[in-house]
């Protein structure tokens, strides 16, 4: 039910930033100086900005840049973490625990904080920012998967397969890798809305994605000052950000009911 | 039982590893263990500060106007630039253990540790308001959802935490805001002041948090009233508050308890908007403005001073868990 949901809020948003041209017909940078800050309208369905840009079409802007961030972090997460995951779940106790303290030394600071610590050192926009949450995000997921790696070679349908003397590569890629990917693929769902809300966060705050491109962190953060005078500039960004985040969360909790019952993952919010 | 508890206790909480040793030396040992984990992180993260202040390309002495070289080298002398990196390193580990971390950039005034003086406290009263407010609400409706599970309170509080941790906290900030101080003018709009003007902020801090909470709360909640010892406690006519308050909520509580080190992690992040919304003169202003204008030794102060803030509250949580652990050990041993 959660599932089904989620996936037609995700779905119907996603339709409408593929076929966001047909809704709107301007440019999300096009400047407009004789219709600024105009009310929603026929012309301008969610009315425009300072500039006079089309708020419609810089919205559906900011919803592709945060899907595609959100999605392209967490699949990169999910590859790293997978690869180093795996090898520590694998290794012997000292390889493992140097490999985890490793991680551990940049996990146990708020995910936050490293990421504009990161983006400080890499620069301001859309590639440093993915880079950035990369670089802490892989993290997270590797600590899962090293998790369920250790938990499968407890299995007893692994000292089986290991008395048979079926050989390492082959023990995870026929054995373990099908019983662990679907609490895999609950946690890389985890993290899309984790990227999302970073990206969001950071772009409000004026240090994530720069003008001109729209976010839709931006564009809250420039309709604060004027919200008592131009309400429609917050709601609508702020309307679609709130939905987006929801569908995928409904999603990955469905998805977490299904595959990890005992709810032994992360949340993936906080 | 005990085997469950044992269960319960390894997967969410400190690692019991070995059984047989006392419980006060395994309390003893993992302090220890995280102490020592503490210093290495906070060197390594000492280390990233100092790498980012000398990573960056310029030089903190170029001016528009150029500058006689005698005087540059007397500066870069006077600040210690023309030594060595290592010795670099040194003296900045000393200056930091001796609580000194340097003077802003932007506003050469200020030291840090001034800064941070004056405006933690403000972030301090607004971070435990919040935290009250997550905590009271999360938990006590949390309980009270799993408890009376799948009827309607349940399910819309479900939908609505779900709902409650899906929105960026500065859409909420901003929304509340806009109903209860411009359109509806119950609180003052922003600024630090009295009482009134807390109450928007520390509401618009702890929604997140709340929800967050109420989600682990009623998912451990469901998984505690599954077990046997709450039906043995029924079945010996244990009267149901007494079930609820003694057997049920202290063994649900131990997850939240675990994910109390993230939420202040997230509090502390959502400190950084809030403040920016409600122009509250607070640590996270000072942070976004030492981000925006790159001024590095206000940054790495100030991660600094975030983490060792984050590392005290990880560990008294960790020391809580373990009183909590050791108490239940007891009423599991006098049962």
């Amino acid at each position: 039910m959660k599932m089904i949901i989620g996936l037609s809020i995700l779905g119907s948003l996603i339709v409408i930033c593929l076929l966001g041209s047909l809704f709107s017909p301007y440019e999300p940078t096009a400047i407009c100086l004789a219709d600024k800050n105009s009310p929603p309208s026929f012309s301008h369905w969610f009315g425009t900005d300072e500039l006079g840009r089309d708020l419609l079409a810089r919205t559906l802007q900011g919803m592709r840049i945060s899907l595609s961030i959100g999605v392209l972090a967490s699949i990169i997460d999910l590859f790293l973490g997978t690869l180093w995951g795996t090898v520590a779940g694998f290794s012997n106790h000292k390889v493992d625990s140097f490999m985890m303290r490793l991680a551990e030394l940049v996990y146990s600071l708020p995910y936050v904080l490293v990421v504009i610590l990161a983006s400080v050192i890499l620069g301001k926009g859309l590639v440093p920012l993915l880079v950035a949450m990369i670089c802490i995000g892989w993290i997270h997921m590797a600590r899962v998967i090293r998790l369920l790696v250790r938990e499968a070679l407890c299995a007893e349908y692994v000292l089986a397969a290991h008395a048979l003397g079926v050989r390492t590569p082959r023990l995870f890629f026929t054995h373990i890798f099908p019983n662990i990917v679907g609490p895999m693929l609950v946690a890389c769902m985890l993290s899309v809305p984790h990227a999302i809300f970073t990206e969001a966060f950071l772009s409000f705050l004026g240090i994530g994605i720069q003008p001109p491109i729209a976010s839709l962190g931006s564009l809250i953060g420039d309709a604060l000052p004027a919200m008592r005078f131009f309400p429609w500039r917050l709601i609508f960004p702020a309307t679609f950000i709130s939905l987006l985040i929801f569908s995928i969360m409904l999603l990955s909790d469905g998805l977490r009911d299904l595959y990890d019952p005992k709810k032994q993952l992360n949340e993936g919010v906080l | 039982m005990e085997s469950n508890y044992r269960h319960s206790a390894t997967s969410t909480s400190v690692a019991i590893e070995a059984p047989q040793k006392s419980a006060s030396f395994q309390a003893v040992w993992t302090i220890v263990r995280k102490l020592a984990q503490l210093s290495v992180s906070l060197l390594a993260l000492l280390s990233v500060c100092f790498v980012i202040m000398h990573i960056v390309p310029g030089d903190p002495f170029q001016e528009e106007q150029a500058v006689p070289q005698e005087v540059l080298d007397n500066l870069r002398h006077k600040y210690g630039l023309d030594r060595s990196i290592f010795s670099q390193y040194v003296s900045y580990l000393g200056r930091v253990l001796h609580g000194d971390l340097g003077t802003s950039m932007r506003y050469p005034s200020e030291s840090v540790v001034k800064i941070i003086g004056n405006s933690f406290p403000v972030s301090i009263h607004l971070g435990l308001q919040a935290l009250v407010i997550a905590v009271i609400f999360g938990i006590s409706i949390g309980s009270w959802s799993a408890y009376r599970s799948n009827r309607s309170f349940d399910v819309t509080m479900t939908v609505g935490s779900t709902f409650g941790v899906s929105i960026p906290s500065f859409v909420i900030a901003a929304t509340i805001q806009l109903l209860f101080s411009l359109y509806w003018p119950l609180f003052p709009v922003a600024r630090w002041d009295s009482f009134s003007h807390t109450v928007l902020p520390s509401i618009a801090l702890s929604i997140g948090p709340a929800c967050a909470i109420m989600r682990i709360m009623r998912a451990s909640m469901l998984d505690t009233l599954d077990k046997e010892w709450v039906m043995m406690a029924r079945m010996k006519g244990v009267p149901e508050w007494r079930v609820l308050l003694v057997h049920v909520i202290p063994n649900a509580l131990l997850p939240v308890l675990h994910y109390m080190g993230p939420i202040t992690a997230n509090l502390l992040t959502g400190s950084f908007v809030i403040e920016r919304v409600f122009c509250i003169p607070g640590l996270g202003q000072w942070f976004v403005l030492g981000v925006m204008s790159r001024d590095y030794p206000l940054i790495a102060g100030l991660t600094l001073f975030y983490s060792i803030v984050l590392y005290l509250v990880h560990t008294v949580i960790d020391i809580i868990t373990i009183g909590f652990n050791k108490r239940l050990s007891q009423n599991e041993c006098a049962r």
